[in-house]
C-alpha cells in the first residue's frame, strides 16, 4: 500500500497559560507544536522522538483531535479531520485509536476490564455480541478470556496495557496512536508488549504513530523516524538511516546520549554532552530553536529558521550546517 | 582489598500488611568497596531500592529489618534512630529518582545546604554559605551565588538533580547511594548527571552505588554490576564479565529481551515478578526460567562463586554450554 | 512443573503467576493466573468493616431508625396521649418513672414517646435535605467542573458570596424571605413545613457539595482513562455519569453524611431561636424538644433537656462516626500499586 493514510500538514498547536503577575494578568503563548508535517503510508510505523517539550505528545493528541490544532490539517484517508464538525468527528473516530503510556490510569479502577473493552462498542452504538467481541479482543492480546470480569487493580502492568491495547483494537481502527506504550513497564515485559503490537500490526494492517522517547525501542519498531525539538522537526527519515547517519547535531547529540547495554561500546565512544536543559515552548529561541545547545551553531541560526528539507543527507533535515560524519553508535572511533 | 565501607550480611527486610508480610528483601550480602561504582539492577519488586533505604532507616517505623548492616564497621540494624542519623548524611547520602519530592518547596536552596552542613558539621553560618556556594560551582549550576537563593521549582529537572546531588556531597560521603536518579530525566540531561556522578566520585574518592533498570545506563558508568531479583542477588561481578559471559538464567534472559540493531522478534521473560508477600519456594525466578528443574523449588539458592562471577543457580556449571555466547 | 497460585498482597497490587516451562502457544507475556478478586466496591467495604468506632455507630443508628420506623409499635404513647388515661392527679413534668421512662413535659407527654417522634421528623428533614443537596450540587458541579468558563466562574462566586456569611445568619433571612413573598408559597409549602425547611437548607447544602464535584471532577478529567474515552466517542454528558461520578462515590457519601448531620444541627439552632419546624398536628421534632427544653437546663426538671440533648448527640456522633468510617473507606491509599 503506497497510498498515505495519515497527512498531516503544517500542523501547530499553541495553549495561552495565563500568569498572574500582581493586578495583571499575562497571557503567554506556549509553542508546543509548530509546523509540524509528516505521512504515515498503510502498514507503517513512524516513530515520533523528543525529550521533554519537543511537542512529541502533542502532536498525538492533535492527530486525533483529543487537542484542538490551533492550525494546520490533518487528513485521514483523504478527510480532513481537523475542520469536520463534532457530530462527523464521533463516527470517524472508529478508524484511529490511541493507547496511552501509564497502565495503572489508562484503565477505569471502578470498571471491569471488560466493561472498558466493551465501551466503545456501547459508544459508538455497534451492536451484535459484545462479550464474545472482548472475549475475542482479550484472546488477541495474549490474556485469558475469562479475565473480562476482573478489575484493573487485579492485573500486573503488562496485562493492563495489553487491556489497553485491546481496548483500542475494539473499533477495529486502521490507525493507532501509541504514546510511549512500554515506558511505564518493566524492561522484560517491554518485549513481550512491543512483540504484540508487532503481531498485531501484521496479522490486522494497522498503522502507527510510535510516540517515545526510548530511542532503542523506537528504533525496532520503526520503518521511519521523526524527530523533534522544541516543537518542530528536526530531522526526518527512515529508521535505519536517522540512526546510522543522522545529520542534524541534536540527533547525534541524542543518538550520543541513549546508553547501550555494551561495555565495549560504551566505554570508547565519544559523546557529545549538550549544555543546560531543553529550553521552555514559551519563549523558544529565534532562528533555529537549537542553537543555544548546538555545538556548532553560527550566526546564520540565529536568524534563519532552517527548512526541513534533503541537503544531500538522503532524508530530510532541519539544519543549516547538516553533517555527513557522525558518532554512530557502533562506532568506536569517533569524529 | 580494603576494607568494605558498607556491609551487608544477611539482610533482609518485610513490611507487615493485612494480609501478612511482604517480603521485599530476602537475605542480602554485599561489600562496597572504596572508590568502585556499584551498579545494582533489578525490576519491581526486586527489592533494590529497599535494600538502602532500609540501611539508611528511611523506611516506615513498623518495618521489619534483620541481618546486619555496617557503615564503616558501625552497626545501623537495631541502632537508634540518633545514631543512624548521625551517620546518614555525613559517612553516607542518597539521593532519589525524584527531586522535586527530596527537595524542600518553601525554603531556598542555600538553606537547605547549609542545614546539611551545619548538622554534620562545627561550621558557622557564613563558612557554610562559601561551602554551598562552592558545592553548586562543583555540581555544575551556572551562577551559583546567585542561584543559591533561589527556590526548588526555579531549577529545571536536570538542575535539581544536581542540586540534590550537591546536597548529597555537602557533607563528603565515604559512600554516595543513587536511587535511579536520571529515570526521571531526558536522555540528553541524563548523559550530563552520569558524567557528573562520575565526576563527584572521583574528586570525593568515594564509592558509588547506583540503583537502576536501565542496563545501559550500567554499562556507562558501572564498575561491578549486582542482579537483583525477588529479593535476593542472582548475580554479581565486574563490569565486563557480567556483560560478556552472565551466568544467571534471568540475568541473559534481561539482556535478551532488550531491543537491538536488528528488527527480529524481541525475546521477553515470559511471566512477571512474583508476588512477596508469598514467595515461591527454593529459587524465586524458576516460575520464569526456562530452565528450571524439581530442584530449584526445593531450597533458595545462595550466591555462590561460579568462575569470575558470584550467581545464584544451582544449574551454572550445566548450563554453561547454552548460557555462553 | 506446578503452578504455584499466589494470592493477592495488597488490594490494590498486582498479582500474578506464571507456568513454569509451559509455554502458551504464541503469548509472550503470560496471563497471570489471579485469584477471585474484589470490585473496588467490595474492598471499600472491607476497609469500612475495620472503622470500629464507624461499625458500631452505624448498628447504633440502625437500631434508632429501626425504633423510629417501628414507632407505633415502639412509642409508648401516641402523639397527643396523656400518659395517665386517668387523670389521677397531675400528669404533669413528672421525673422518670416506670410509666414514662424518660418523664413527662408540661403538657404531660411522654418524653420518651415523643423523642421517638422527634427522631423520626428530624432525621426525615436531616436525610431528605442531605440527598436532595448532594444530587443537585453534584449536578451543578459536574457541569461547573467538565465545561468550565463562564457557567463556572458564576457557580463558584455564587458559593464565595453565600459561604462569606455565617450560615446561621444566612438560615434566618433566609426563611424569612420565603415566607414573605407569596409567590413562592405555591413551591416550597407552609412556613415551617418539612417540605419548606428541606428546601431552605437545600438552598444553602448543594454549594459544599458543587465545589467537592467540581474539584473531583478537574482532577479525573485529566486522568487518562477519561481521554480514553473522549478518544473514543463518548460526549461529556457519558463521561460523568459513567467514569467521573462512580469514581466520586467516596467524597459523595461523606457529604452525605456531612449533610445530614447539618441539617439536623440546623434545625436544632432554628429551634431555639423559635423557627423550628411546625410539622403540623402536633408533632414535635428533636430540634423543638431541645429548645422547648430551654428553661429546664437550670431547672429541677432535668430530664426535659438531658434526654432530648443526648440522643441528638448520639444521633449526630453516630452519623459523623459513619462519614469517618466511609472516608477511609472510599479512601484511594495507594490505587497504584506496583509490585
Amino acid at each position: 500500500m503506497t497510498e498515505p493514510i495519515l497527512e498531516v500538514e503544517h500542523l501547530v498547536k499553541q495553549f495561552t497559560v495565563k500568569k498572574s503577575e500582581g493586578f495583571r494578568s499575562i497571557k503567554r503563548s506556549v509553542h508546543a507544536v509548530s509546523d509540524v508535517s509528516f505521512s504515515i503510508t498503510g502498514g507503517e510505523t513512524l516513530g515520533l522522538v523528543g525529550e521533554s517539550g519537543s511537542g512529541k505528545t502533542t502532536v498525538g493528541r492533535c492527530v486525533l483531535r483529543l487537542l484542538e490544532p490551533t492550525a494546520g490539517t490533518v487528513r485521514f484517508k483523504g478527510t480532513d479531520i481537523a475542520k469536520v464538525s463534532a457530530k462527523e468527528m464521533r463516527g470517524l473516530r472508529k478508524q484511529f485509536q490511541i493507547v496511552f503510556q501509564d497502565p495503572y490510569s489508562s484503565l477505569d479502577p471502578r470498571m471491569t476490564v471488560g466493561a472498558s473493552i466493551a465501551e466503545p462498542l456501547t459508544i459508538q452504538g455497534i451492536g451484535g455480541d459484545h462479550d464474545k467481541k472482548v472475549a475475542d479482543l482479550l484472546e488477541l492480546v495474549g490474556l485469558a478470556p475469562d479475565h473480562a470480569q476482573r478489575f484493573p487493580h487485579e492485573f500486573s502492568g503488562g496485562q493492563r496495557q495489553r487491556i489497553g491495547i485491546a481496548r483500542a483494537l475494539a473499533l477495529d481502527p486502521s490507525f493507532i496512536v501509541l504514546d510511549e506504550p512500554v515506558s511505564a513497564l518493566d524492561v522484560s515485559i517491554q518485549a513481550g508488549v512491543v512483540n504484540l503490537l508487532a503481531d498485531l500490526q501484521e496479522q490486522l494492517g494497522l498503522s502507527y504513530l510510535f510516540i517515545a522517547h526510548d530511542l532503542s525501542v523506537v528504533r525496532h519498531v520503526s520503518d521511519n523516524i521523526a524527530v523533534m525539538y522544541l516543537g518542530k522537526l528536526v530531522e526526518y527519515g527512515p529508521a535505519e538511516d536517522v540512526y546510522t547517519k543522522p545529520a542534524h547535531p541534536y540527533t547525534q547529540a541524542l543518538l550520543s546520549a541513549v546508553p547501550e547495554p555494551d561495555p565495549a561500546i560504551e566505554r570508547t565512544r565519544q559523546r557529545i554532552l549538550l549544555e543546560g536543559d531543553v529550553p521552555s515552548p514559551i519563549n523558544p529561541p529565534s532562528g533555529c530553536r537549537f542553537r543555544t545547545r548546538c555545538p556548532i551553531a553560527k550566526e546564520i541560526c540565529a536568524i534563519d529558521p532552517p527548512e526541513l528539507k534533503d541537503r544531500g543527507q538522503g532524508h530530510p533535515v532541519a539544519c543549516h550546517f547538516p553533517q555527513t560524519t557522525m558518532v554512530s553508535i557502533s562506532d568506536r572511533t569517533a569524529v | 582489598m580494603a576494607e568494605p565501607l558498607l556491609s551487608l550480611r544477611d539482610f533482609r527486610v518485610s513490611f507487615p500488611t493485612m494480609r501478612g508480610d511482604v517480603q521485599a528483601v530476602r537475605g542480602i550480602d554485599l561489600d562496597v568497596r572504596p572508590g568502585e561504582l556499584l551498579a545494582v539492577v533489578g525490576e519491581s519488586g526486586s527489592g533494590k531500592s529497599v535494600t538502602f533505604l532500609g540501611t539508611m532507616g528511611l523506611l516506615p517505623k513498623n518495618t521489619k529489618i534483620s541481618g546486619s548492616a555496617k557503615l564503616l564497621g558501625q552497626e545501623l540494624v537495631g541502632a537508634s534512630a540518633l545514631k543512624v542519623r548521625r551517620s546518614c548524611g555525613k559517612d553516607v547520602a542518597m539521593i532519589f529518582q525524584d527531586p522535586l519530592s527530596a527537595l524542600n518547596p518553601v525554603q531556598r536552596i542555600v538553606t537547605q545546604i547549609t542545614e546539611m552542613l551545619q548538622s554534620h558539621q562545627n561550621i558557622s553560618k557564613t563558612a557554610a554559605h562559601d561551602r554551598t556556594v562552592e558545592l553548586l560551582d562543583l555540581v555544575g549550576i551556572p551562577q551559583p551565588d546567585e542561584r543559591a537563593l533561589q527556590y526548588p521549582h526555579e531549577f529545571s529537572g536536570g538542575m535539581r538533580q544536581r542540586v540534590m546531588i550537591a546536597m548529597a556531597i555537602a557533607n563528603d560521603p565515604k559512600v554516595l547511594i543513587a536511587d535511579e536518579p536520571t529515570t526521571a530525566l531526558d536522555v540528553t540531561v541524563q548523559a550530563q548527571i552520569l558524567e557528573l556522578i562520575q565526576k563527584i566520585q572521583r574528586e570525593l574518592e568515594a564509592a558509588v552505588v547506583l540503583i537502576t533498570h536501565d542496563l545501559g545506563v550500567v554499562a556507562r558508568v558501572a564498575d561491578r554490576v549486582q542482579v537483583m531479583y525477588a529479593g535476593r542477588v542472582v548475580e554479581r561481578g565486574e563490569l565486563t564479565a557480567v556483560y560478556d559471559h552472565p551466568s544467571h538464567p534471568y540475568t541473559r534472559g534481561l539482556m535478551d529481551s532488550l531491543p537491538g540493531s536488528s528488527r527480529e522478534r524481541l525475546k521477553p521473560i515470559p511471566g512477571a515478578p512474583p508476588n512477596m508477600l508469598n514467595p515461591p519456594s527454593g529459587c524465586a525466578f524458576r516460575a520464569r526460567c526456562s530452565y528450571a528443574t524439581e530442584a530449584c523449588a526445593a531450597e533458595i539458592p545462595s550466591l555462590h562463586q561460579f568462575g569470575d562471577l558470584e550467581n545464584a543457580c544451582i544449574r551454572a556449571e550445566e548450563l554453561v554450554q547454552e548460557l555462553t555466547r | 512443573m506446578k503452578t504455584d497460585i499466589n494470592s493477592p498482597a495488597d488490594d490494590d497490587a498486582p498479582v500474578s503467576v506464571a507456568h513454569a516451562n509451559t509455554v502458551l502457544s504464541g503469548v509472550d507475556d503470560l496471563a497471570g493466573i489471579t485469584v477471585v478478586g474484589m470490585s473496588p466496591g467490595r474492598q471499600a467495604f472491607r476497609r469500612f468493616l475495620e472503622h470500629k468506632g464507624a461499625v458500631v455507630s452505624a448498628i447504633v443508628l440502625f437500631i434508632l431508625v429501626l425504633f423510629v420506623v417501628l414507632s407505633p409499635i415502639t412509642a409508648r404513647y401516641g402523639i397527643n396521649e396523656q400518659v395517665f388515661k386517668i387523670s389521677k392527679g397531675n400528669n404533669v413534668n413528672l421525673s422518670p418513672r416506670k410509666v414514662a421512662w424518660f418523664g413527662t413535659d408540661e403538657v404531660g407527654h411522654d418524653l420518651y414517646s415523643l423523642i421517638i417522634y422527634g427522631v423520626r421528623v428530624s432525621l426525615v428533614i436531616g436525610t431528605a435535605s442531605a440527598l436532595v443537596s448532594v444530587l443537585l450540587g453534584a449536578v451543578i458541579g459536574a457541569v461547573a467542573g467538565m465545561r468550565g468558563g463562564l457557567f463556572d466562574d458564576i457557580m463558584m462566586r455564587i458559593t464565595d458570596i453565600f459561604l462569606a456569611f455565617p450560615l446561621i445568619v444566612s438560615l434566618l433571612v433566609m426563611r424569612n424571605v420565603l415566607s414573605a413573598v407569596s409567590w413562592v408559597k405555591p413551591l416550597v409549602g407552609p412556613t415551617g413545613s418539612i417540605r419548606f425547611l428541606v428546601i431552605l437548607f437545600v438552598i444553602f447544602g448543594w454549594m459544599a457539595v458543587a465545589r467537592l464535584v467540581r474539584a473531583q471532577v478537574m482532577s479525573l478529567k485529566e486522568r487518562e482513562f477519561v481521554e480514553a474515552a473522549r478518544a473514543v466517542g463518548a460526549t461529556q454528558t457519558r463521561i460523568v455519569a459513567r467514569h467521573i461520578i462512580p469514581n466520586s462515590i467516596g467524597p459523595l457519601l461523606v457529604s452525605l453524611s456531612l449533610g445530614v448531620v447539618g441539617a439536623i444541627g440546623a434545625e436544632a439552632t432554628l429551634s431555639l431561636f423559635g423557627y423550628g419546624p411546625n410539622p403540623g398536628s402536633g408533632q414535635t421534632s428533636l430540634g423543638l424538644l431541645v429548645a422547648g427544653a430551654r428553661e429546664s437546663v437550670k431547672g429541677p426538671h432535668w430530664w426535659l433537656s438531658i434526654f432530648p440533648i443526648g440522643v441528638l448527640v448520639l444521633l449526630t456522633l453516630c452519623i459523623s462516626f459513619i462519614g469517618d468510617g466511609l472516608r477511609d473507606a472510599t479512601d484511594p491509599k495507594s490505587s497504584q500499586g506496583r509490585a
